[in-house]
């Protein structure tokens, strides 16, 4: 092996190990890395300049300090990140003793693994990519690495080890479909690494739904029957908001965590299932159109204030299967003293609103007519819906309302609440999504964070609690057409960004329909899709046993192809009938015990059989010696060829050779 | 040796038939050595298919195990021109192939030809003599002829070189490069001979007086007459396949430092031929092409470093792996 050859061969299992190493970047302690580029470019010296690599004493020496290294930064070596972490120093110290080739493949073997831990710490679907790309490279290395010849091209090595996992294929993918699945997740074991932004915050100020609103994160997304309902009718609870301490809107516990009672809800006939698949968030919440009614599963719980809410945190990605009516009417008969609660207000804040509330009610309007005034006011006067709004300062709602109006939807929502409290309506704040893009490819509609809103609910003497947006007063838009409508013009910064945000979001469609191929057919491929592949193929019931039976044929039957295809390629088809016959023959000695070694002539194998079995001797001597004849010498007659295949064929006929045994 | 690999099966079948005598002039002139070299059959075999397939043998060995006396028999019993050039570390080259010389009486240079000019030189000890000497007698054998002073002199025909080397550990001795043992066509070893051997050795007549009683069995042309028909022996396809196998196998496996050059493939055929014409194969049989290998690939394959010790290593290990079709 030439010293280039021997190079050659390095830098490609260099190649594997730095890329396999890349996706744990983020996580590693800035000198594991560093470690490994120390050791890349010490080995690489020593390969090209004849660089002395450290002697065995100091590498075992500087392994047990690379642990306790990983042991002080992880205060643990179990665990993904420690174990990775472990793996990439035990790479860059293994790096320097490589002699052999059997080192490098120790090397590869172990980015092999590292890949596969990469596919733990994240599932998505552009990692998923590079990760398949890393393994097609660490194949190919491998390949190099252990190759008799000189190391191909760099393009036919790849070629080569593609068509190696090209092969694999049938078999990954017979896996993928039936090894039998546990229930739950596999991936989402570690909850720490899926604690992702949460959106939403468990109560409400000022400005708080303005910092989401750039945000394009993805919030969850949602697949709906037939007919989904219209952008207007979509939006999703999350969180409601009964106490107001004259600027913050937040929870009052315990009465937000009570169950729902069954009487409080009456059924309005429009009801629609659907599918909500959530990003995780760590939070008990689940996005559901009003009024949910039902959730597949026993993972949710309802709260008298009508939210979902998951018994675990949603630390993984879930897909929740609900239903909503979206005609329900809720708490009609609502009790004096809850009505008590939602009019609560502090008596030191927001003096102007409350007075402007209780001059409307002195008019003698009614409930609906007070609605329908103050609707109106925001209609009417100058409010503007931005989301640059000037900041407020003690009295919160009295500022938005009479002095700067611009705002946001959690301006309007606390305001149009706190108003309906003063004029003695019963008021609680919604939080939650509104809208969704509805992604054509996928068929799916995606909401993002940018989509948080807050609106309000009123409740009304014999209809219960009434959804009424006052956003949909001042910028209608914003309900219909999303919050690019309803920005108002000349928003310089804000807008500018959300015109970039518009244009990408028309060019990642098609990206998103692929990731949510991807998450909900490829990650979140689980026993119930298992079962629902099985039934589609007619097994219904006793699933298992189904599997595992579907699974080795199919692995069976792959692998049969696989070999049958390898085999047509490595020989060509024999069709001598004298070839054939003298393999016959081999085949019937071997039986007994005598098989002909590959290097062995048939001269050869015949002198063995013959003081093997000295029975057996001279007809094999004879039958070996025509044969060599009929393969070797030139034309030879036609009485020869059918004297050796009559005597060939007569040669430990298959009832001799029983009776022999 | 010239001529392609495959162009070797492509005889018309006249001249595919080696005549009948060709096998039994064979078996007089292997029965003649075999009287006077005790003990040693294959070996002698294998220097006589060496000689018909035209190529030179290397005959690697402790001195006094009978290398001169194999030689000495063999033109003998072939009726060929023999010489003996002793290899010593002061020969020149102009020893070997000759000097011109000048003669005052025709006032001009005369090549007076070297001791090579023989139908069959013994190169004994070859290792010897110093790289310069060593590389005009290989180059010699290669051409066929010698160029002194601007003239080319043919070497007569048959031209056989027998060249022995002592095993390269012993001191004072110039190891053959391996492109110029690629020249010879098989290394042999000859050993100790077996007690009963020895026996009849230590008893027997003078091997010396033994060779100069020997006559001669055939004449040069006859010899020329079975250089000619060793290209005609048939070579089947399955053979063929079988040869590419090795050669194949012998380049890509790990075991060796190189594989087999095409000149060492061609080699092998020729000596698997030569083989099937002393043994009477009107083709050549894989047992031939086994029987001539391990000769043939000696001096050729260098195991890596590690692997197998004998001699017969590198040979048996190619034999084994490579499946006979």
């Amino acid at each position: 092996m030439g010293r280039a050859d021997t190079t050659a061969r390095l830098g490609w299992v260099i190649g594997g190990v730095v890329a396999a190493t890349l996706p744990h970047l983020s996580h590693l302690p800035p000198w594991v890395p560093l470690l490994l580029g120390v050791c890349v470019l010490w080995r690489l010296g020593a390969a090209t300049r004849g660089w002395r690599v450290p002697p065995g004493w100091a590498r075992i020496g500087l392994a047990f300090v690379c642990f306790l290294g990983v042991l002080a930064t992880y205060g643990t070596i179990n665990g993904l990140h420690p174990g990775s972490a472990l793996l990439v120093v035990m790479m860059a110290l293994k790096l320097l003793e490589t002699r052999r080739p059997r080192d490098l493949v120790v090397l590869l073997l172990i980015a092999y693994f590292l890949v596969f831990a990469g596919f733990l710490d994240n599932q998505s679907l552009p990692w998923g990519v590079y990760l398949l790309g890393v393994a097609w490279l660490t194949t190919a290395a491998l390949q190099q690495a252990t190759r008799a010849r000189a190391p191909l091209p760099a393009r036919e090595a790849l070629a080569l080890s593609g068509r190696l996992l090209a092969g694999a294929l049938p078999v990954m993918l017979i896996l993928f479909l039936l090894f039998p699945r546990l229930p739950g997740p596999l991936w989402g074991f570690d909850a720490s690494t899926s604690s992702a932004t949460t959106g939403l915050s468990e109560e409400m100020s000022p400005g708080d739904i303005t910092e989401l609103a750039l945000s394009e994160e993805l919030a969850f997304r949602a697949r709906f029957g037939e007919r989904p309902p219209g952008n207007a009718e979509l939006y999703w609870r999350a969180l409601v908001l009964d106490a107001f301490d004259g600027r913050t809107w937040t929870r009052s516990r315990p009465r937000s965590q009570m169950p729902l009672q069954a009487e409080q809800v009456d059924a309005g006939g429009r009801r629609i299932d659907y599918d909500v698949i959530i990003e995780p968030h760590g939070r008990h919440w689940v996005f559901a159109l009003d009024v949910p009614v039902a959730a597949a599963g026993a993972e949710v719980v309802q709260a008298a204030d009508l939210r979902l809410a998951t018994v675990r945190p949603v630390n993984e990605r879930r897909t929740l299967t609900l239903t909503s009516d979206l005609a329900a009417a809720a708490d009609r008969n609502l009790a004096l003293r809850d009505r008590e609660h939602f009019l609560a207000l502090p008596d030191d804040a927001n003096p102007r609103s409350r007075a402007l509330a209780r001059a409307l009610r002195a008019d003698g309007l009614d409930d609906e007519g007070v609605i329908q005034a103050l609707l109106g006011r925001f209609r009417e006067e100058p409010f503007y819906y931005t989301l640059l709004p000037p900041p407020l300062g003690r009295h919160p709602v009295d500022e938005f309302l009479f002095d700067t109006r611009e705002g946001f939807c959690e301006h309007y929502a606390s305001a149009f609440a706190t108003l309906m409290r003063a004029a003695g309506i019963p008021a609680r704040v919604v939080l939650g999504y509104q809208g969704g893009e509805l992604n054509p490819i996928s068929g799916y509609h995606v909401i993002r964070q940018s989509d948080a809103h807050a609106w309000t609910e009123v409740w009304l003497q014999g209809r219960g609690w009434v959804r009424v947006d006052p956003v949909a007063a001042v910028a209608p838009y914003r309900v219909s057409d999303g919050l690019m409508g309803a920005l108002r013009a000349g928003e310089a910064r804000a807008a500018r960004s959300v015109q970039a945000m518009q244009w990408r979001r028309q060019a990642t469609r098609v990206w998103d329909a692929a990731n949510t191929w991807w998450n909900t057919r490829v990650v979140g491929y689980d026993d119930a899709s298992q079962r629902r592949l099985l039934e589609g193929l007619g097994i219904e019931g006793e699933h298992a046993r189904a599997l595992v039976t579907l699974l080795a044929v199919g692995l069976a039957g792959s692998l049969l192809v696989l070999a049958l295809v390898l085999a047509r390629g490595l020989r060509p088809a024999q069709r001598d009938p004298v070839v054939i016959a003298w393999q016959r023959l081999c085949a019937r000695l071997a039986r007994r015990g005598l098989p002909r070694l590959p290097g062995e002539t048939p001269r050869a194998f015949a002198e063995r059989v013959a003081a093997a079995r000295p029975e057996l001797g001279a007809r094999t001597r004879t039958l070996a010696a025509l044969y060599q004849q009929l393969r070797y010498e030139p034309d030879t007659d036609a009485g020869l060829r059918r004297r050796f295949l009559l005597e060939a064929g007569r040669f430990l006929p298959y009832r001799w050779s029983r009776a022999a045994q | 040796m010239s001529g392609k690999l495959a162009a070797a099966p492509a005889t018309s079948p006249e001249t595919a038939r080696p005549r009948a005598d060709h096998a039994l002039t064979a078996a007089a002139i292997l029965e003649a050595l075999d009287g006077i070299i005790l003990g040693k059959p294959h070996e002698l075999r294998l220097a006589l298919a060496c000689l018909l397939a035209r190529g030179h043998l290397l005959i690697e060995d402790l001195p006094g195990v009978g290398k001169t006396t194999l030689a000495h028999a063999l033109a003998r019993v072939l009726g060929l021109k023999f010489q003996r050039i002793q290899f010593t570390s002061d020969l020149l080259p102009a020893d070997i192939l000759g000097v011109s010389v000048y003669r005052p009486e025709g006032g001009r240079f005369e090549f007076q030809p070297g001791p090579v000019f023989a139908q069959l030189v013994l190169a004994d000890e070859i290792n010897r003599a110093t790289p310069k000497t060593q590389s005009a007698l290989l180059e010699a054998m290669e051409e066929q002829q010698v160029t002194a002073d601007g003239t080319t002199h043919a070497l007569p025909t048959p031209f056989f070189v027998v060249a022995t080397r002592n095993p390269t550990e012993q001191t004072g001795t110039f190891a053959l490069p391996e492109s110029q043992l690629d020249r010879f066509l098989m290394q042999i070893r000859l050993g100790y001979p077996d007690p009963a051997q020895e026996r009849a050795l230590l008893t027997g007549t003078d091997r010396r007086s033994l060779i100069s009683q020997q006559p001669a069995i055939i004449d040069p042309e006859t010899l020329l007459a079975l250089q000619d028909a060793v290209p005609q022996v048939h070579v089947s396809d399955a053979l063929l396949d079988y040869l590419q196998a090795l050669i194949a196998h012998s380049r890509e496996s790990r075991d060796y430092v190189a594989g087999l050059s095409p000149r060492g493939g061609l080699g092998l055929l020729r000596a698997a031929q030569a083989w099937a014409l002393l043994h009477g194969h009107r083709g050549v049989h894989p047992d031939d092409l086994q029987a001539v290998l391990p000769a043939v690939v000696a001096h050729r394959l260098v195991p890596r470093a590690g692997l197998g010790g004998d001699d017969a290593g590198p040979a048996r290990g190619l034999l084994e792996a490579v499946g006979v079709p």
